[in-house]
């Protein structure tokens, strides 16, 4: 039995034990109006304890899955011997961490993420620090704002890949959290909980609590709106956004399945002037960038912010599905949500959705 | 082997072979031709590539240009177009470079052995275009009588731009080879070849349109074109038509997403497609 | 013999000499590698030939133009460094400004009214439009921001000594305020020109609590349109639109606004 029910005392308790042992991550309030994940031990004397919106915080700026996947993270560094031959060395150290406090939408990104980096050729940095990232993550029992879309996404009863999964009851202040993996297993005994013996009953009570239908829905269901998304070029929709879009990025960058890197060589300048130590480092990148497609010749595959907003909307909902055959977006809201000119994912699916009902209406008339 | 090796560090997919240069040759004002000896062999399939460069300084993704039987020793035919290929032109013989790969799908031969019903191939190249394919034209040469008639277009902007004269020259001398050299421009230059775009010649091709394989490789404003050509004179069906692209590769491995053209990666599911597929991939040659 | 470098001041406040000297660790080895000539901030000598030149300042006067242009036939590359070589800084929101309104600005009604019955009482200034290096002289690289960014200019003066191209990423300064994890300076009720601003800084105002002003420029593909009715939307008044692109955009893409 893996199963217990506890409070939020004693889960709070129970996060400071665990932050003793390995860095800690949840998500602390900012000094504005959002959500960030952070270090335990960083923000503890601040916040004396209590974490009152651990289970209700507005989706985090950047989502947690970039905990496994930083910017900057060193590739390889090398140095030059005396015999002028290269000798190279593995990236950066990697150390164990807990991220708590994580959505079932971001739970889904993470999990994402771990199919592409092991899909073909693999990518051990990422690979080695998910090998050591535990998560604990939990169940939305309310839409965290009116960005969200997570039901409509298919991600809301997300639960696969967490270590220890925590369901808030119908009773106030009781929770369920059930351990998933021997690590999760392991992490929960320093937990004061007494054992649950009918978890799956509780859980049921506490899922057909929340409200329905949950947060934002498409005007199709999922499996329809790829199939548009696929079929439909829908010019016109992705001008229309195209129009007011700066190409900063911001969209990807803050996206639980942009994955799109830059490659950084650097070296130290050697007496003489010779690149004799170095590193080769990743960076976040943006397909929104107009620069993203450019090719040496100076031929730009992409040059208009149309065909690149095209391109983000069907990489979450057409071309990454075909490969993967898991919807990309998990409806978190974030690219909406932070967009300064109002851009938001969930309005450019259903209305490429809406003009082609239109389009296909138009036909029949004819 | 003088070519250190990265015991130490296993299965990091970003750490380059280094490769060390035999031959240095410059084959006009911009492309030089690199000859290296790996610390093992490749073995590359024709139309695969490499991603080629210097730590420290950075990679770009590099068609592999000898045939596929090459062994240790790796061609590439390298243009100065930017930082990392500009550093690499003032390497000299000795010198080390990073290698990573073979990436990409490339080509099988068998598709186009004669012994699979394949009378004719018609390979058209426009200017670099004709890099990677030497790949391809290289163990087909090699094994002339494995394969049927072979035509060969092959374009360049001026004479002093035409690449691997001495070779096509080598290959013409071959049983049933046809090979048509073009510039578009003469520019004052001595030319014993045609005047005139790799568009021009195709429709005077002799082929069996239903057993015929087609390759093409060139800047992304020749496809458009020769595709129309094409179309325009033959049936060829699509599945064997085939096109090499380029595209902006920062991994090589199917993740930094640079290279997507629609839902593939062109340097996983690519360069070489089936133009069957490009049906599929409106991207593709935009 | 050591590549030599030189620095060169026009109308500026040498604020950007001072961010490199304020990275001794990274000069001092730097010293070791090349000869310093025409550094007036550190030191003072004259070359024939330079092989890297750095432009520090706007260029205002007529002479200037001449030093200028004599600076550039004997330099390998010139290399505009910070806001006011590279696009004119505050200092060019003078040139949408008459020259009588911008002297009583500065010193006063009375003063105005004296010079527009004596004309020996204009000062230097007066009738100087601002430029930027590049509206005088080929410019081969630009060092954008105010100050310029340290970081860049070790990478440029690397990649150059060691017979390399420099590379400076062209994107929006939300790109890297996101690699930061900053929260949006919008979401702080305040407003940002970072989204059509040239990045490269690190977003370090964002980073340290400020706003984004485009002291490195407008992107060239920045979409002012957009921009200006997303600082209309918060309320934000059309001439306190213009006021804030012109801060220091001065010398460039104004007919957008």
């Amino acid at each position: 039995m893996n199963a217990y029910i506890t409070d939020l005392n004693q889960i709070e308790s129970w996060f400071f034990k665990l932050a003793e042992k390995q860095p800690f991550f949840l998500p602390i309030k900012t000094e504005g109006i959002n959500y960030r994940f952070e270090k335990l031990n960083d923000v503890r004397e601040n916040n004396e304890q209590s974490f009152p919106e651990l289970l209700s915080y507005k989706p985090t700026l950047l989502p947690p899955g970039k905990n496994i996947f930083p910017d900057g993270e060193i590739l390889f560094s090398y140095y030059k011997d005396e015999q002028g031959h290269y000798q190279f060395t593995q990236g950066s150290n990697i150390e164990s961490q807990i991220i708590s406090g994580i959505r079932a939408c971001d739970l889904k990104g993470i999990h994402l993420m771990d199919a592409v980096f092991s899909d073909g050729i693999k990518d051990i940095h990422y690979l080695q620090r998910r090998e050591k990232t535990h998560i604990i993550a939990f169940n939305c029992m309310t839409p965290c704002d009116e960005h969200c879309f997570c039901e409509a996404a298919g991600s809301l009863d997300f639960q696969t890949g967490a270590d220890i999964f925590i369901t808030p009851l119908v009773e106030e202040n009781k929770f369920l959290l059930e351990a998933q993996s021997s690590i999760g297993i392991e992490l929960i005994k320093t937990l004061t909980a007494s054992e649950c013996l009918n978890p799956v009953e509780l859980k049921e009570q506490a899922l057909s609590s929340r409200p329905a239908p949950f947060g934002r829905q498409f005007v199709e269901p999922i499996e329809q709106v790829s199939k548009i998304i696929h079929q439909y070029d829908a010019d016109k929709v992705y001008q229309q956004y195209a129009e007011r879009c700066f190409s900063c990025g911001t969209c990807n960058l803050v996206c639980p399945t942009c994955y799109c890197f830059e490659t950084k060589d650097e070296f130290e300048l050697g007496n003489d002037l010779s690149q004799g130590r170095g590193t080769k480092s990743r960076h976040w990148d943006a397909c929104l960038n107009p620069g993203f497609a450019e090719v040496a010749g100076g031929h730009n595959f992409r040059a208009d912010p149309a065909a690149r907003q095209r391109h983000r909307v069907r990489r979450k909902f057409d071309y990454l599905p075909q490969r993967f055959e898991q919807t990309f977006c998990t409806g978190c809201g974030r690219c909406g949500r932070q967009c300064t000119t109002d851009i938001d994912i969930f309005d450019i699916v259903n209305d490429v959705c809406s003009s082609v009902s239109e389009t296909v209406a138009q036909e029949l008339d004819k | 082997m003088n070519a250190p090796m990265n015991q130490s560090v296993g299965n990091n997919p970003y750490i380059p072979m280094m490769a060390e240069i035999q031959c240095v040759e410059p084959l006009t004002e911009r492309e030089t031709l690199f000859r290296v000896l790996l610390p093992e062999p490749l073995n590359h399939r024709p139309g695969q590539f490499v991603m080629v460069g210097l730590p420290g300084i950075g990679e770009c993704a590099i068609s592999i240009s000898s045939g596929p039987d090459s062994g240790r020793t790796l061609e590439m035919v390298i243009r100065k177009a930017g930082n990392v290929t500009g550093v690499l032109h003032q390497l000299k013989k000795r010198d080390f470079m990073g290698i990573r790969g073979p990436f990409g799908s490339g080509f099988d031969l068998n598709d186009f052995r004669l012994d699979k019903g394949n009378k004719d191939i018609v390979i058209i190249a426009g200017g670099l275009g004709l890099v990677p394919l030497r790949s391809l034209i290289i163990p087909i040469m090699d094994n002339k009588s494995d394969y049927g008639r072979v035509h060969l277009i092959i374009g360049s902007r001026t004479p002093k731009e035409a690449l691997f004269r001495q070779q096509i020259q080598q290959w013409k001398q071959l049983p049933d080879c046809r090979i048509t050299e073009l510039v578009d421009d003469v520019d004052f230059q001595d030319w014993d070849g045609e005047v005139g775009l790799v568009t021009e010649p195709i429709h005077k091709l002799q082929l069996d349109e239903k057993n015929t394989q087609l390759v093409l490789c060139g800047p992304p404003v020749m496809y458009k074109f020769v595709l129309m050509e094409i179309k325009m004179n033959f049936n060829i069906p699509d599945e064997k038509i085939f096109v090499d692209l380029e595209r902006r590769m920062r991994c090589g491995l199917g993740k930094c997403g640079h290279c997507q053209i629609n839902h593939v990666y062109c340097c996983k599911d690519g360069p070489v497609f089936r133009y069957s597929r490009l049906n599929d991939l409106p991207e593709a040659l935009g | 013999m050591k590549p030599k470098i030189a620095f060169f001041d026009f109308a500026s406040c040498e604020g950007c000499q001072l961010a490199l000297l304020n990275c001794e660790d990274i000069l001092l080895e730097l010293l070791e590698l090349v000869d310093l000539v025409e550094f007036r901030e550190a030191i003072s000598e004259k070359s024939a030939r330079y092989d890297i030149a750095f432009i520090e300042g706007s260029i205002h006067r007529e002479e200037d133009s001449k030093r200028l242009l004599d600076i550039r036939s004997r330099s390998q590359f010139l290399v505009a460094l910070g806001a006011c070589a590279c696009n004119g800084n505050v200092q060019a929101r003078s040139n949408f400004i008459a020259p009588a309104e911008n002297y009583k600005l500065v010193y006063g009604e009375e003063a105005r009214n004296r010079v527009q019955i004596d004309k020996n009482y204009w000062p230097l200034w007066a009738h100087t439009r601002v430029r930027s290096v590049e509206e005088i002289v080929k410019v081969d690289y630009q060092l954008r921001g105010c100050p310029m960014s340290a970081n860049e200019f070790l990478h440029l003066v690397k990649a150059l000594l060691s017979g390399q191209i420099p590379h400076f990423p062209e994107n929006a300064v939300c790109v890297e305020c996101k690699r930061h994890g900053n929260e949006c300076v919008f979401d702080k009720g305040l407003s940002c020109l970072g989204p059509i601003a040239y990045g490269g800084c690190d977003a370090i105002c964002v980073n340290n609590g400020h706003v984004c002003d485009a002291c490195r420029g407008l992107l060239p593909y920045a979409n002012v349109e957009a921009h200006n009715n997303l600082m209309l939307s918060k309320g934000i008044s059309k001439e306190a639109i213009k006021s804030r692109y012109r801060m220091f955009c001065s010398a460039e893409k104004m007919s957008q606004t």
